[in-house]
């Protein structure tokens, strides 16, 4: 592992400080692997199974830039517009394409915007499943996203909100009464370096000759 | 009164590069959108920057061995092997030079005696020219058309009277026109250069970076063929969907008499950092080494050691760019055809080579697009023969500068329709 791999210090720090050595939740031996949608040829591997060869295509243009419109689309395929068109719809009609959002680097904005990284530990009984508690968080609109993990703790979930404040109040209030979960650890982001797989810095100049041979 | 530097008379016989007057204009204007850069925009893939700091880091900054260090000239074998089935001995079969420029210079100098003919397939990249001449060789030029996709024939190997070259270069994936020659394309000019006995250097720096045709829907207003190449679900192509690159050192009778150069600078975005080989029979490699250990001694260790891990592990990223590259051919393409000037479908390297519209020449189009619309392009005669009318236009820029760039040749040719 690079150095610029390993977390920032205080992730670090936090991590450490999380107590351990109780009861380790018997249901964490569920280990649902989360599909790295980072690795691109895994997931097409896996779309082959469902999708064209043009909805893969087009898919991978729309997580690469999801406003490159229809035409420039049909320019970098095989497809004319109307292909396109069809593809884009068949994935949404699928399920496969779920939205289009904008990727914010909110250092950048006057506005603050509070962030926060939370590890929910959960206990389940017979009549509550890891879907039933999902569910419940997922309606609050500050839940921004949530997975069940493997490892030391169930749920990865994300809070947005406009103050530290707003985002404790909304753990403490809303979910940590929650019956099933037994425990909260929270991370507030300090400072983004990538999101969606951009970096958020300063971007590098082209510095190559303006004309090479 | 001459100075005691007066250059060599083989020196004097080479002008300045005919790129050098589009460089300058454009190195003035800040507004400048660039299709004329013959190198990725992509950063060398992080793993391979990142064990170059740490071969810094480990203090490994001393030469190597000339040939280059035993662990990358064994990982440039299986490469190559596994890739495009070529099968040299780490021992004696590979030489690691400082970019594929030096290898291709080394060759000259090895294997041209003073007067020889060089026999340059055209249009190609613009040191072959050059080094030949330093070497003391003549050069021939042979001129590969239009007509033929820019493919080399054994037609055109014969009408330049090429039977009399030592030595002949072929440069396919292909600067400037993005052409690619198939095994069945290459067989002619393999039996032409064994039939009178010539030796071959094959620039192959491009050969990762190839792709398949268009549906002919696509190309030819629905009069396509749709032969099933076209297939995109095709068993032929490779894991990136793209057609592989065939060596015409891997022809029959062809190993013996060939030179194949290559390098990580293309496909592995390495301009930088200087690092390519030469591969070929032991005594080939011989005779070149002997040049390069007193020439450079070793090629730079530190590019040495980013080479090495981006052929441990950066496959899955060279797969990454390949597919990024063809997109935007694809998407230029189509814009070529749409703005109405002719294009060639090019099916390798990073470049396409449209025709300028009647009335202008390549230069003056060139220069007049590059003043009245701050677009770079190079005129493909500074390519030699056969470049004289087209354009060398780079897609090696992201999509949004290509999408501006062609927008703005579109309006010039819509203004200009002729010169004057």
């Amino acid at each position: 592992m690079t150095s610029s791999e390993n977390p920032p210090a205080l992730f670090l720090h936090l991590a450490r400080l999380r107590p351990r050595g109780e009861e380790p939740n018997p249901h964490n031996r569920h280990t649902a692997i989360p599909l790295s949608v980072a690795d691109d040829t895994t997931l097409l591997h896996t779309l082959a199974l469902r999708g064209s060869m043009s909805e893969r295509e087009v898919l991978e243009l729309l997580r690469e830039n999801a406003r490159y419109d229809t035409a420039d689309i049909a320019r970098m395929t095989d497809l004319d517009e109307e292909g396109v068109a069809a593809a884009i719809e068949s994935l949404e009609a699928a399920g496969v394409i779920r939205g289009y959002q904008a990727v914010v680097d909110w250092d950048r904005l006057e506005h603050e915007r509070v962030r926060a990284e939370v590890e929910l530990n959960v206990t389940l009984d017979r009549e509550t499943s890891y879907g039933d508690i999902a569910e419940r968080l997922a309606r609050f609109p500050e839940v921004t996203a949530l997975r069940l993990v493997s490892g030391d703790y169930d749920f990865d979930m994300e809070v947005e909100g406009d103050s530290i404040r707003e985002v404790s109040q909304f753990i403490s209030e809303k979910v940590a009464p929650v019956p099933e979960i037994t425990q909260t650890v929270t991370h507030y982001v300090m400072t983004s370096y990538k999101e969606h797989g951009i970096e958020l810095d300063d971007g590098d100049d082209d510095d190559r000759l303006s004309v090479s041979p | 009164m001459t100075s005691p530097l007066e250059p060599a008379s083989r020196v004097e016989a080479v002008g300045p590069s005919g790129i050098r007057r589009f460089f300058e204009i454009a190195e003035e204007r800040d507004d400048v959108i660039s299709l004329g850069v013959g190198e990725p925009d992509f950063s060398t893939p992080w793993a391979a920057r990142d064990a170059a700091i740490h071969s810094l880091e480990r203090g490994r900054t001393s030469y190597t061995a000339n040939r280059g260090m035993a662990a990358l000239r064994a990982a440039i074998s299986e490469y190559v092997d596994e890739r495009f089935a070529l099968s040299y001995d780490p021992d004696d079969g590979i030489l690691v030079t400082a970019g594929a420029s030096e290898a291709v210079d080394l060759a000259f100098r090895a294997f041209v005696d003073p007067g020889e003919t060089v026999a340059v397939a055209q249009p190609a990249y613009i040191s072959y020219g050059p080094g030949v001449t330093f070497a003391g060789g003549a050069v021939l030029p042979v001129r590969t058309r239009e007509a033929d996709d820019f493919k080399l024939t054994a037609e055109a190997l014969e009408a330049a009277g090429a039977d009399t070259a030592e030595l002949l270069v072929l440069c396919y994936p292909n600067n400037p026109t993005g052409a690619v020659m198939t095994r069945a394309d290459l067989e002619p000019v393999a039996a032409f250069a064994r039939e009178h006995d010539i030796a071959v250097l094959a620039d192959e720096i491009y050969a990762e970076l190839t792709y398949t045709e268009r549906t002919g829907s696509e190309m030819d207003g629905g009069q396509g063929d749709g032969t099933a190449s076209q297939d995109p679900e095709d068993p032929d192509r490779d894991e990136a969907g793209t057609a592989a690159h065939t060596s015409i050192a891997t022809l029959p009778g062809m190993a013996e008499r060939t030179i194949v150069v290559s390098g990580f600078s293309k496909a592995h975005a390495m301009t930088g950092l200087r690092l390519g080989y030469a591969l070929g029979p032991a005594d080939a490699i011989d005779a070149m080494n002997r040049i390069h250990q007193y020439g450079l001694l070793s090629a730079p260790t530190t590019a040495q050691y980013a080479a090495l891990e981006a052929l441990d592990s950066c496959a899955g990223e060279v797969r990454t760019m390949v597919a990024q590259y063809d997109r935007r051919r694809r998407f230029v393409l189509s814009r070529f055809r749409e703005i109405g000037m002719p294009c060639f479908e090019a099916q390798g390297a990073f470049y396409v080579f449209p025709e300028v519209p009647d009335g202008w020449t390549a230069d003056a189009f060139a220069e007049a697009l590059l003043h009245e619309e701050g677009v770079a392009v190079v005129p493909g005669d500074v390519f030699g023969v056969g470049g004289e009318g087209h354009l060398r236009v780079s897609y090696a820029t992201g999509l949004d500068d290509l999408r501006e760039a062609l927008t703005r040749i579109e309006r010039f040719v819509a203004e200009r329709p002729t010169d004057r």
